[in-house]
């Protein structure tokens, strides 16, 4: 679950913050999309990429573990 | 077995919470710019007219008592649609959250530690508040009440050592209404009132956790008249120090202005000292927020809130550097759009949409509790 919010806040988020742009600037989505998210050479995006990919990681163990624990007490029932 | 956490603040913990909420970003950036010499005048009408909304809000609250606002659209709109719009709600709320976070990223490597990366910033500051709400909501009202003095201590010393410094020029704030009331009510519509005032609907999810419910309203409505009083003495300050034009041109008028303190030669460079205390009324902000999205996350996919903390501050920080290229880009956003697209149906729409619910629904719960 914790997984899924994640992947949904973050696409979602991403959306909204394109479509700002796009209106702002009278472009098209994809270059929009192009826009925000390339990585460019110094512009140290890759900080900020690697704390989301943490993020991610993060969300995958919290979800294993809430699922192990789930089963376990199916199991002590 | 994890100790339960308690969740309950007090009232003079609310009242803190909401004063550093509304200093927040609006005295980094500056508010009312666009009313020039008469901003103050304008932040005094805003809010004064802002009571009404927040009065609204508080109302919603205390029609199902010990529901925030995400309960409350469950009971009124079924689960279904209230799950589209706390999904919505989240957005919202993460997104004011980057702004925000974005706001004081630009300001500390503007002026203060030129050298690091805005990125390193972001996500130093999210791990901090994601701390905070891991240890909860009463922790961050602890720490509120210790750091609250200093945040008002600094904001009205500024104006009284730009006094004693004779920087204060009474004449850059005349003179009064030059062009009649239209300036300042085009400022106050809808800049003002959904920036910082409309903000005050996160705490639809902070009110219900309030120790004395009853006294919580006319705790938000005294501390929203004191942060706004608080808020018009510094832009009175900033214009008469810089005067309207210099005010407006800068990206950070209060520390432009606290730049020009300059004592016997020896009290220089309190600009510092602000930035350390401005970070407070930051967080208090950004927190709320984040704090108002979890708790929609936590009913939405039915987790304690905690999972989600470190997750999501980790997207507010990606968020809060790809909103937009530049500082220039993020405050135009800021005025052209935001206020439109993103708080107005936020602050007005669905909660004026959810009040013929309440109404009804809360009466059904009475007549059913009178049942009983």
């Amino acid at each position: 679950m914790v997984t899924i919010a994640f992947l949904f806040i973050l696409v979602s988020s991403t959306l909204l913050s394109i479509l700002l742009d796009m209106h702002l600037y009278d472009l098209s989505f994809f270059q929009t999309l192009h826009f925000s998210l390339t990585l460019d050479a110094g512009t140290r995006k890759t900080i900020v990429f690697t704390a989301l990919i943490t993020g991610l990681l993060a969300s995958f163990i919290l979800d294993y573990r809430m699922s192990k624990e789930e089963s376990e007490k199916k199991e002590a029932r | 077995m994890q100790k339960e956490l308690v969740e309950k603040i007090s009232l003079t913990q609310l009242f803190i919470l909401v004063s550093a909420f509304l200093f927040g970003s609006a005295i980094v950036v500056g508010i009312g710019g666009e009313a020039e010499q008469d901003s103050w005048i304008a932040i005094i009408v805003a809010c004064l007219l802002s009571i009404i909304p927040v009065w609204f809000y508080i109302f919603l609250v205390s029609r199902i008592p010990e529901k925030n606002l995400f309960e409350i659209m469950e009971i009124a709109f079924g689960k279904m649609i209230s799950k589209v719009l706390i999904l919505l709600y989240i957005l919202y709320f993460f997104y004011i959250s980057a702004r925000v976070l974005r706001d004081f990223g630009e300001l500390i490597v503007g002026d203060m530690l030129v050298n690091t990366p805005i990125e390193v910033i972001s996500i130093t500051f999210m791990l901090f508040v994601a701390y905070i709400l891991y240890l909860g909501l009463e922790v961050l009202g602890r720490f509120s009440e210790i750091y609250a003095p200093y945040l008002m201590g600094s904001i009205l010393a500024v104006g009284i050592l730009l006094l004693f410094s004779r920087e204060l020029h009474v004449k850059n704030v005349l003179p009064i209404l030059p062009e009649g009331i239209g300036p300042v009510m085009n400022t106050v519509f809808p800049k003002l009132i959904t920036f910082p005032f409309g903000e005050l609907v996160a705490f639809m999810m902070i009110l219900p956790y309030a120790s004395k419910v009853r006294y919580a309203g006319k705790t938000t409505i005294l501390a929203l008249m004191v942060s706004g009083l608080i808020l018009a003495y510094s832009s009175f300050v900033q214009i008469a120090t810089l005067g309207p034009e210099a005010k407006l041109r800068s990206k950070f008028p209060l520390l432009t202005a606290t730049g020009e303190i300059s004592l016997w030669n020896f009290i220089e460079r309190v600009d510092l000292i602000i930035i350390f205390v401005v970070m407070f009324g930051i967080l208090v902000k950004i927190s709320i927020f984040f704090y108002g999205g979890l708790k929609g996350l936590e009913l939405v996919f039915n987790r304690p809130y905690r999972a989600f903390i470190y997750p999501m501050a980790m997207i507010i920080a990606f968020m809060s550097i790809i909103i937009s290229k530049n500082f220039a880009e993020h405050i135009s956003e800021g005025i052209s759009m935001v206020p439109w697209i993103i708080h107005i149906p936020f602050q007005y729409g669905i909660p004026l949409l959810l009040f013929p619910f309440v109404l009804w629904k809360s009466k059904g719960l009475r007549s059913e509790g009178k049942k009983r």
